[in-house]
């Protein structure tokens, strides 16, 4: 079987960390006998035509020029770079038997090329634009909900990374239930595990005796960065000797800079930035305990990654987390925007070591069983086989329709 | 084999940490053609790149030449998403998280044998930084017999786990005609030949004190009108040269240069009638070998590398002792038959360093960590 599969990012290129999961899914199947082809975007031109671990990977070399006037109008540039580009590569390919499309932001080509190519689009929605935003979209947000909604009615098939997007795309876009089904993402549990010298690498952003505290994701509002920043507040962090050390990047870091700053904490709360593997997994291992305290969260990957490290999580009960996190079983879990929870359940944790240690054992079996890539990749192929299937049907009872 | 190469050090300042990653890029890309380079240095734009190769790629990185958590978060990223197979950190530090296999260049230990001459900031993050390379990196190099002994000593590192590299003058450092210097020179900087030339970072670890204490006594003994030329930009610890020259009333017959650029360096070596080092701590000790590279008459401390690495090249003086130096650079000053052997054997030694030959040692190790699977051996 040969999949083209359509990205707006891929490894190295990162924007929303989507390539990754991308990339990790594809070299997975590959790995199970799929021939996969990955047409994505090329940040700084490199390396148009690889191979990466078995995964044929053809990048274009996006934004050209002329400079569109509006985000928008990008996207509809990019999508037809990517079209352009796929009947390129059409002839070299071979023969593809599925297209499958990750989020709105390839919409247009994967659309476009399935069609002229009469092949079934499969597509991941990882997140919602309405979800996301609450609700409330400003006129960008509208265009990224309607592509989202005229995705989902194209797709023969779309795949939701969670229950909780299930629903949301039941609810917001009138989804086919028949047609949708969920795979979550996948964790590699061993990129996390990986030996390392601790007391050096934390030494470059903690003093020996600090415990850490760990948010690891966008600095975004749906984050819900603030309520922890206010509940690691309640935890007298100065007498406790603890740190509260935020990695990643995002449009609220100067908000929370600013929290931090009037609530006094401004040299026990450290924002680290960007990171990404494999220094990610040390700063997770480096930590004492793991809260995701996000108001939404589509899946809730943080989560189980730090399951991977075997770090103790507290979540929130926002969307998808609640598939992943079991209360009092593999972690904590919280209600969303609730800063007194947060702050009992870190100190509970933090008191219980014995306790906060069960959670990570069992945490850590639950990611490594559950949400293997190969599992991932074995039920994509079973999403794979009904949907060929299905068109076979339709296609045979089309053409005895026509006779 | 794709081979990192940590060059912030290369815009980040005049010091010779930026020249030994500069010239050491510039020399592998002559000596090999096969091997892939990515040069990461800082987002400075303007420059030309270090090395305009095919097989050397220039990365601009948005970090400084000492920014440990980009060296220790994002470093290894980098080193991921490029596929290296060996990074070298060239400036003391390693990632604690490795990506591939990496060397550390670790060049001298002068914050734990003399740590009052570098600023304790300073000596405290190189401090930090070669101890991670001593326990992480897969192999250790250094520019000294003495540096290895150094670092074997201070991080309990066994001696064969670091591989000694000389570093080199680069090619514009040769003999050339003194009388064509001289005018050059002259019109640079308004300074007749014949000049005593100290080249370096304005330091404590260079014994400026020691050289004007020396200088004094020449002046009074003699030569009153010889002229001392102190070339250099500020160091890594603050040192008052002005202080200095009221203390002495000296300020006539001394010329403060500051930093000289690369271009004029030759000819400010060549028009000298003596070049003096008295340094009490080098991991190397570049500027020596430039002045013999010159066949200027050099003299230089007896203290740490800078025996080896002058060998028969150069004169020996105690940097403690005032009057021994003043002594010799009087009698260089004097003896012309002494100045011009002395000269000759200095372009003699010179001649047995050169930026291939660190290269191409550099790139032995390389490969031997690349394709090592255990702790082997470097060979060098």
């Amino acid at each position: 079987m040969r999949v083209l599969m359509l990205a707006s990012e891929y490894p190295p290129a990162k924007v929303y960390g989507l390539g990754r999961a991308v990339h990790d899914l594809s070299r997975a199947l590959a790995a199970r006998g799929t021939e996969v082809h990955v047409l994505s975007n090329s940040i700084g031109g490199r390396d148009q035509e690889v191979v990466m671990e078995g995964v044929a990977v053809h990048r274009i070399n996006f934004p050209s020029p002329p400079e569109p006037p509006d985000p928008t109008s990008c996207v509809v540039q990019f999508n037809v770079c990517l079209i352009e580009r796929a009947h390129q590569l059409l002839p070299e390919m071979g023969a593809i038997d599925i297209v499958h499309a990750h989020d709105w932001l390839v919409a247009l080509a994967a659309e476009s090329i399935a069609r002229r190519l009469q092949l079934p689009l499969v597509t991941t929605i990882h997140d919602t634009a309405i979800g996301k935003n609450f609700g409330r979209l400003d006129q960008r947000q509208q265009y990224v909900a309607l592509t989202e909604r005229w995705l989902v009615a194209t797709s023969q098939r779309i795949v939701a990374c969670s229950q909780f997007v299930k629903g949301e795309l039941i609810e917001h876009y009138a989804a086919d239930e028949s047609r949708l089904e969920v795979i979550p993402c996948g964790v590699d549990t061993a990129l996390y595990q990986t030996p390392v010298n601790l007391p050096a690498f934390r030494s470059v952003f903690a003093r020996p005796q600090e415990k850490l505290v760990l948010y690891v994701g966008r600095l975004d509002r749906e984050k819900g960065v603030d309520v922890l920043i206010r509940a690691f507040d309640k935890l007298t962090p100065r007498e406790a000797q603890l740190r509260l050390v935020l990695v990643g990047e995002g449009q609220a870091k100067p908000g929370l800079q600013d929290l931090a700053g009037s609530l006094g904490l401004a040299d026990v709360v450290t924002f680290l930035g960007y990171v990404a593997l494999p220094a990610l997994g040390a700063i997770y291992q480096s930590a004492e305990l793991v809260v995701v305290p996000s108001l939404y969260e589509p899946f809730g990957l943080v989560a189980l990654e730090a399951m991977a490290a075997a770090r103790p999580v507290i979540a929130s009960d926002a969307g998808g987390l609640a598939e992943i996190v079991t209360d009092e079983q593999t972690g904590l879990r919280v209600w969303a925007g609730d800063v007194d929870a947060v702050a009992s359940a870190v100190s509970r944790l933090l008191e219980d070591r014995e306790f906060a240690s069960q959670l990570a054992r069992r945490g850590q079996e639950w990611a490594s069983t559950g949400f293997s890539w190969d599992r991932v990749a074995e039920l994509t192929q079973a999403c794979y086989k009904t949907v060929l299937d299905t068109a076979r049907i339709e296609g045979g009872a089309r053409d005895a329709a026509v006779t | 084999m794709r081979v990192g190469i940590d060059a912030r050090s290369v815009y980040a300042g005049h010091g010779g940490i930026g020249t030994y990653a500069r010239e050491l890029v510039r020399a592998l890309a002559r000596v090999d053609q096969e091997n892939r380079y990515f040069v990461l240095c800082t987002e400075r734009k303007g420059p030309a790149p270090i090395a305009a190769a095919a097989n050397v790629t220039e990365i601009r990185c948005p970090a400084a030449m000492l920014d440990r958590r980009w060296e220790q978060l994002q470093l290894p990223t980098l080193a991921e998403d490029l596929g290296l197979d060996v990074l070298h950190m060239t400036c003391f530090g390693t990632p604690v998280v490795k990506p591939c296999r990496v060397i550390s260049t670790i060049h001298d230990v002068v914050f734990r044998e003399r740590p009052d001459l570098v600023a304790p900031w300073l000596a405290a993050y190189l401090d930090r930084s070669a101890a991670f390379s001593a326990r992480e990196a897969d192999w250790v190099i250094t520019v000294s017999e003495h540096s290895r002994q150094a670092i074997g000593r201070a991080y309990r590192m066994p001696p064969d786990r670091i591989s000694v590299i000389y570093l080199a003058a680069s090619g514009g450092f040769r003999p050339r005609d003194r009388q064509e210097a001289a005018k050059r020179v002259k019109k640079r900087f308004g300074l007749e030949g014949g000049y005593v030339l100290s080249v370096g970072a304005l330091e404590p670890k260079k014994n400026i004190d020691g050289l004007l204490d020396a200088f004094s006594r020449l002046v009074r003994d003699g030569f009153p009108r010889q002229v001392l030329v102190v070339a250099g930009g500020e160091g890594g610890m603050a040192y008052d040269l002005g202080r200095a020259l009221r203390l002495r009333r000296l300020g006539g017959s001394v010329r403060v240069l500051g930093h000289v650029p690369d271009v004029d360096l030759p000819s400010l070596y060549t028009a000298a009638g003596a070049f003096v080092c008295l340094s009490f701590y080098e991991g190397f000790g570049l500027p020596p070998l430039e002045a013999m590279a010159c066949g200027t008459p050099t003299i230089v401390s007896s203290a740490t590398s800078l025996p080896e690495v002058a060998g028969k090249g150069a004169l020996l003086v105690d940097p403690d002792e005032p009057l021994e130096i003043a002594n010799t650079i009087a009698k260089l000053l004097t003896d012309t038959a002494l100045a011009h052997e002395l000269s000759q054997r200095g372009v003699e030694r010179a001649s047995t360093f050169s930026w291939e030959e660190t290269a191409r040692q550099t790139l032995q190790v390389y490969a031997t960590v690349a394709g090592a699977t255990g702790a082997g051996q470097c060979g060098c």
